[in-house]
């Protein structure tokens, strides 16, 4: 019998291939330049030019949280509607790890995030931006998206179970913003708050890339890149196990092929 | 060994408001390695619902499945490496890649990689008569080539059982006796097919055997002949020219079942006996009619006959 297929290796190269083939695929981009306008504004406006690297960071990683929840949903649904679905459940590739590597493929798109809106900050507002710390920047920002990736991927079996579960795409968005400190620090969050925000590896990732582009040195830079990836391996795992209850559920149902 | 051991197999889909529609009810067919099986049915009798269990994608309620001798229940990874599968319809590629980018994700997905996966791409491009066309977007591509594209992915494992659900329909007729072309060489190489249609000229060009399905229950499983020579111990005459009266004693010798007008074919006598058709030919031509042929009803009318006349009507 061969060996399992390489579901990661392959679906990241395979979606890589895509993004390069279709400009939809970059919509999610749409938002980061106005994102910065406007929160560099409020910044600049409140005498606040110390909180200015945040609104660099908060577009970068509402692209990225964008780009996870667009392309969880699409990729099934595509898929589905389009008949490929039943052919992939039918091969002997690990379709989580598929999709976990499609998803990682597709988080791709918000590197560009992060270049148009420094490219705004600086030509709009004079403000340039300095990475103070670019090895942890660069490991923060590949750690936040290996886990977006991977809460994706656990997003992604919702539309196994649910086909019309499209909704789910329009109401994540701004909760997870908010309680993961995005647009707002969870240190000025209630205790009980920030307790809660510390949940979400967004969190994480965005306080240290906001400290990767500040000159104070990055405190605990490892222990906190760690609980990054390590939230962003439980989604993977819970995601990996939902996938494969909800395509056994789908199979005995026969809703597989069901829009 | 048996390529695929179907046994008491039943399914049933929950419908809304607690109704039930019984999909497949005890069905059970053997189908030794190397054979091209044809199962025929009309829209709704359940051919597809067999496919996709035997695929894997869904569960039976009742009864067992054997692919190669594995379960494909319990032993359902050990199924999906010695499967391949080509449903019918031209979607199933990714309209904005080539037909080679399709072919070698399909590849990867079965396992293949580096040169092996490749050497596997340029071999099933050419076999499937894709080659020049490898560099296409496959949007672009006709309803036929779609389909030879997904023969070859379906090819991309060399798996030792293929299905095929209604692997023609809606290809024009070249494109369709090309395909047919195609599967007559997988034929020659040995390699199982289930092949489901409900073109019975398709089933009886392609098949070794034939298994009618219905109202999700197998009526027979034979070969094209044998089912052919079901009804054709039940021939037929037909004759132009012939008067009432002729008729009538047509219709009162032993063995003929049924004497009518058909259009375009005159008087047309059925009988159920070989013998029979004898002693019709033997009075139409002493009665001076001379326009006369005998004939063997086609699968298609073996069908018809078998599932009562209800033809491609879908089961509602």
């Amino acid at each position: 019998m061969r060996p399992p297929a390489p579901g990661f290796g392959l679906g990241f190269a395979f979606q890589t291939r895509r993004l390069a083939r279709s400009v939809d695929s970059y919509f999610a981009l749409v938002g980061a330049p106005f994102f910065t306008i406007v929160f560099l504004s409020m910044v600049l406006h409140s005498d606040r030019a110390d909180l200015a690297s945040y609104t660099v960071v908060a577009p970068t990683l509402m692209t990225l949280w964008t780009a996870a929840l667009m392309f969880s949903g699409e990729m099934i649904s595509e898929d589905r509607e389009n008949g490929r679905l039943e052919p992939l459940v039918a091969s002997p590739v690990s379709f989580p790890m598929l999709v976990f590597g499609r998803l990682c493929g597709a988080m791709l798109v918000s590197v560009p995030a992060f270049g148009l809106a420094i490219g705004v900050a600086g030509l709009f507002f004079g403000f340039w931006v300095t990475i103070h710390h670019p090895v942890v920047f660069v490991l923060a920002i590949a750690a936040t998206a290996l886990s977006t990736a991977a809460t994706a991927t656990a997003l992604s079996a919702v539309f196994i179970a649910a086909p019309g579960a499209r909704i789910v795409q329009n109401t994540l968005s701004m909760p997870v913003f908010l309680l993961s400190g995005v647009m707002v620090p969870v240190a000025l969050f209630p205790g009980w708050l920030e307790g809660l925000s510390r949940v979400l590896y967004l969190s994480w990732g965005a306080d240290l890339l906001r400290d990767a582009l500040a000159p104070e040195p990055v405190e605990s830079a490892a222990l906190r890149l760690a609980a990054v990836v390590l939230l962003g391996a439980l989604a993977l795992a819970f995601g990996s196990a939902t996938l494969v209850r909800f395509l056994r559920r789908a199979r005995a149902k026969g809703t597989l092929t069901r829009v | 060994m048996s390529a695929l051991q179907i046994e008491n197999l039943g399914r049933v889909y929950q419908r809304g408001g607690g109704e039930e529609l019984e999909a497949l009810r005890g069905v059970s067919l053997e189908v030794p390695e190397g054979e091209v099986h044809g199962l025929l049915g009309p829209n709704g009798a359940g051919k597809t619902t067999l496919c996709k269990i035997v695929s894997t994608v869904l569960l039976p309620t009742s009864g067992t499945v054997r692919v190669l001798g594995r379960d494909v229940v319990t032993d359902t990874a050990g199924v999906k490496n010695s499967l391949g599968i080509v449903f019918g319809g031209d979607k199933g590629a990714y309209d904005r890649l080539t037909a080679r980018q399709n072919l070698t994700f399909w590849a990867g997905v079965y396992g293949l990689t580096g040169a092996r996966r490749r050497r596997r791409v340029d071999e099933l491009l050419e076999r499937v008569g894709l080659a020049d066309r490898a560099k296409e977007r496959v949007g672009s591509f006709s309803r036929g080539m779609k389909q030879r594209l997904h023969l070859a992915r379906g090819l991309v494992s060399d798996p030792g059982v293929l299905i095929l659900d209604e692997p023609t329909v809606g290809m024009d007729p070249v494109a369709a006796r090309d395909f047919r072309a195609l599967v007559g060489e997988l034929r020659s190489s040995g390699r199982t097919i289930l092949m489901t249609t409900h073109d019975m000229a398709e089933a009886a060009a392609l098949s070794d055997r034939v298994s009618l399905i219905d109202q999700g229950r197998l009526v027979l499983t034979e070969s094209p002949d044998t089912v052919g020579r079901l009804v054709s111990s039940y021939e037929r005459v037909d004759a132009r020219g012939v008067p009432g009266p002729l008729r009538e004693r047509l219709a009162a010798l032993p063995g003929v079942v049924s004497v009518k007008e058909v259009e375009g074919a005159g008087t047309r006598v059925e009988t159920d006996d070989p013998d029979a058709a004898l002693a019709v030919l033997r009075a139409l031509v002493d009665a001076g009619i001379s326009d006369v042929s005998r004939s063997r009803p086609s699968l298609e009318e073996v069908y018809l006959h078998l599932v009562g006349g209800r033809g491609m009507a879908v089961d509602t």
